[in-house]
């Protein structure tokens, strides 16, 4: 009598079947590797597989497998495990989850790495990445992506940090020629760029559809776009779904159809997905609420810029990347957050605090009062990590949307 | 016709009724049976306080963490609406609300009408919440309803963790051990939580004036350690914990008016 009334969600057929794609990306690594005499790096966050793929290498981002560890509702026995290793919980529970996943060797869907790339983008991801190193017995490297902090004359990023990142790309190259024994191949890095611009076109479009009243597209869909951006970064198969999804998103918004029939609330998701309860979205549209955008996809597609020169590919990637939203001062997420609100005309903005995520946990105040103050928009603060499902309690959180969403009403 | 709030929450249920924009009848009832029994129970007793039976009530609004248990509800509202419309009826000069029940603390902040403008609310820690004072009060083989003399006659606060109940409840053992009074291990029990209160009050701008409710509002130990830590006085309403079943009484009372279920 009191339970939500179930809405029915008109989701898009096109990310229905990347899970699929995904595996079979697994697989299709495993059978190069066995067939082709391919290498298989694993990578942190914005550890750049568009490079790589113009070497004979599959990368795999560890922190989405630590994602779909959490989804599958397998991730507290590798957490456990990688506690009992010496791992603080204080430190990031992806990385956590991945060197536990790494102790017990089981190969769940990753293939072991012949190599491993990290970065100091984020401040734990080292910590994991000694200890899988070892577990392995795998050659490493340690980026050393400068933070984005404007200098006291302008706005402008800095050249010298510019200066600095390309070396540090050009020492990734020649660590990738080195563990792979190949030279690196100019065409096939360019077709990577290439690919790479065209998913983050066709991500750019769709987010530009997500201003449609109705949305056409839930925050589902966005979850799962973001782990092809993810992962599948200058692939040509993980372009060609993303234009798929483009173009459904773009008959749907055509149609006027959105992703719930009555959609009354349109909400932005600051920080983190919570990996273990992806449905969570569903939730807001069984109560007329649409998770319109999120932000985690602005590590790696940059809907405000962030596209590549494939005639200039090193230094133009170490631009996009040094001036990620992430990398240096709050003034640039706030400006993208502020962006977000007005374009895609949101109503409340739900902020995922993840405790143990130390770089987007950040800000929380600032963007709230922001806001708040700037366009009347409430955010609602949920304090649960985005991995570990040891301290979630569903109802509880279900119970505070619903104060949320009513407020808002 | 009557009108009827119903809050269920962890450890207690809570009914108010209302005829004519007045109390009429109240009670709360500890939940040892499950939430659609409680509700009924508690809300046979208000009835019974305000002379009538559940036929005399036109519409009934649940709420709390219980809500969606409460077949007799007519509808059901979120916890912080109620709590919001509760305070501001009762005390309409009140623009924050804290809310300290058994196991979770709320924070609102309300407009000039009653609305609520911004929220926030510790639901992952017990170090801020009732079931930790009733811990201490276990270890200490006190009353709950003593914690408060004991605290306010305290000639000193002994030093209790704020983070974490469960290491906190380890701390008290461990003054209990020494000989610390146990005015002393009370006083520093209701700083801790005071703290942890406080970080979550702070969230939302807090503005005078300020209602504390809940059942933890009984205790004026942990009353007057709150104020002191926020920088407010505050107001305590008479049955503190029926703040959220007034405010959903009221919902249903004007759902009466407005003719509409």
């Amino acid at each position: 009598m009191v339970a939500p009334t179930p809405t029915k969600r008109f989701g898009l057929k096109a990310t229905s079947g990347v899970s699929r794609l995904m595996k079979d990306y697994a697989r299709r690594a495993r059978k190069a590797r066995e067939e082709e005499g391919a290498k298989i790096a694993w990578h942190w966050a914005v550890c750049h597989p568009e490079i790589m793929r113009a070497f004979n290498i599959y990368p795999f981002m560890v922190e989405l497998h630590s994602a779909y560890l959490a989804a599958k509702g397998e991730i507290s026995q590798y957490l456990e495990m990688a506690e009992g290793w010496g791992f603080s919980r204080d430190a990031c529970t992806m990385h956590r989850a991945c060197l536990g996943h790494s102790l017990a060797g089981e190969g769940v869907m990753l293939p072991n790495p012949d190599m491993l790339v990290c970065t100091t983008s984020c401040d734990s991801s080292g910590k994991a990445l000694f200890p899988i190193a070892d577990q392995f017995d795998a050659p490493y490297l340690l980026l050393d992506l400068p933070w984005n902090v404007q200098s006291a004359e302008g706005p402008e990023i800095q050249e010298y940090r510019v200066r600095y990142y390309v070396q540090q790309l050009e020492e990734l190259i020649e660590f990738l020629e080195k563990t792979t024994g190949e030279k690196l191949d100019p065409a096939r890095l360019r077709e990577s760029f290439v690919q790479a611009n065209r998913m983050h076109s066709a991500w750019h479009d769709i987010v530009k559809l997500k201003a449609n009243v109705p949305c056409p597209i839930g925050g589902k869909d966005e979850v799962v776009a973001t782990g092809i951006l993810m992962q599948l970064q200058g692939d040509r198969e993980g372009a060609d779904v993303m234009e798929q999804i483009r173009d459904e998103a773009a008959e749907k918004a055509a149609r006027g159809e959105g992703v719930v029939a009555d959609e009354q609330y349109r909400i932005l998701w600051l920080g983190p997905y919570i990996a273990y309860d992806v449905g969570l979205s569903d939730y807001f549209e069984q109560l007329g609420a649409v998770v319109v955008k999120a932000e985690l996809d602005q590590m790696y597609a940059g809907i405000y810029g962030g596209m590549l020169d494939p005639d200039n590919p090193i230094e133009s990637f170490a631009r996009k990347h040094i001036t990620y939203m992430y990398n240096g001062l709050v003034e640039n997420r706030i400006e993208i957050t502020r962006r977000m609100v007005r374009d895609l005309k949101i109503d409340g903005i739900v902020y995922m605090s993840a405790p143990f995520c130390h770089l987007l946990g950040g800000g929380q105040r600032i963007i709230k009062d922001l806001m708040s103050k700037e366009f009347g928009v409430p955010t609602m603060v949920i304090d649960v990590d985005n991995i570990d499902p040891r301290s979630y309690n569903p109802d509880l959180i279900h119970s505070r949307i619903e104060d949320f969403l009513e407020m808002l009403g | 016709m009557l009108a009827a709030g119903i809050d269920v929450g962890a450890t207690s249920a809570k009914a108010v009724v209302l005829s004519d924009g007045q109390i009429v009848g109240q009670a709360s009832l500890v939940t040892g049976e499950e939430a659609s029994v409680a509700a009924r129970l508690v809300l046979e007793e208000a009835l019974k306080m305000a002379g009538a039976s559940l036929s005399d009530v036109g519409a009934i609004i649940a709420t709390g963490i219980g809500k969606g248990s409460v077949d007799v509800a007519t509808r059901s509202k979120s916890e912080v609406i109620c709590l919001g419309k509760g305070a501001a009826w009762l005390f309409p000069e009140t623009r924050t609300v804290i809310d300290i029940g058994a196991e979770s603390s709320k924070v609102l902040r309300l407009n000039d009408n009653g609305g609520v403008d911004d929220f926030a609310s510790n639901d992952k820690c017990a170090s801020g919440t009732g079931v930790f004072l009733e811990a201490a009060a276990k270890i200490l083989e006190v009353k709950l309803e003593q914690l408060a003399e004991l605290s306010l006659a305290a000639a000193n606060k002994a030093p209790i963790s704020g983070m974490c109940a469960v290491f906190a409840e380890s701390e008290i053992v461990s003054h209990v051990h020494t000989d610390t009074p146990k005015g002393d291990i009370v006083a520093g029990v209701h700083e801790a939580i005071a703290g942890r209160v406080s970080s979550v009050v702070n969230r939302v701008n807090p503005q005078a004036s300020v209602l504390m409710c809940g059942g933890v509002a009984r205790n004026a130990g942990m009353v007057r350690a709150l104020e002191l830590k926020i920088g407010f006085d505050m107001i305590v309403p008479d049955n503190p914990e029926r703040v959220a079943a007034v405010g959903a009484a009221l919902i249903a009372s004007d759902m009466l008016a407005r003719g509409t279920r």
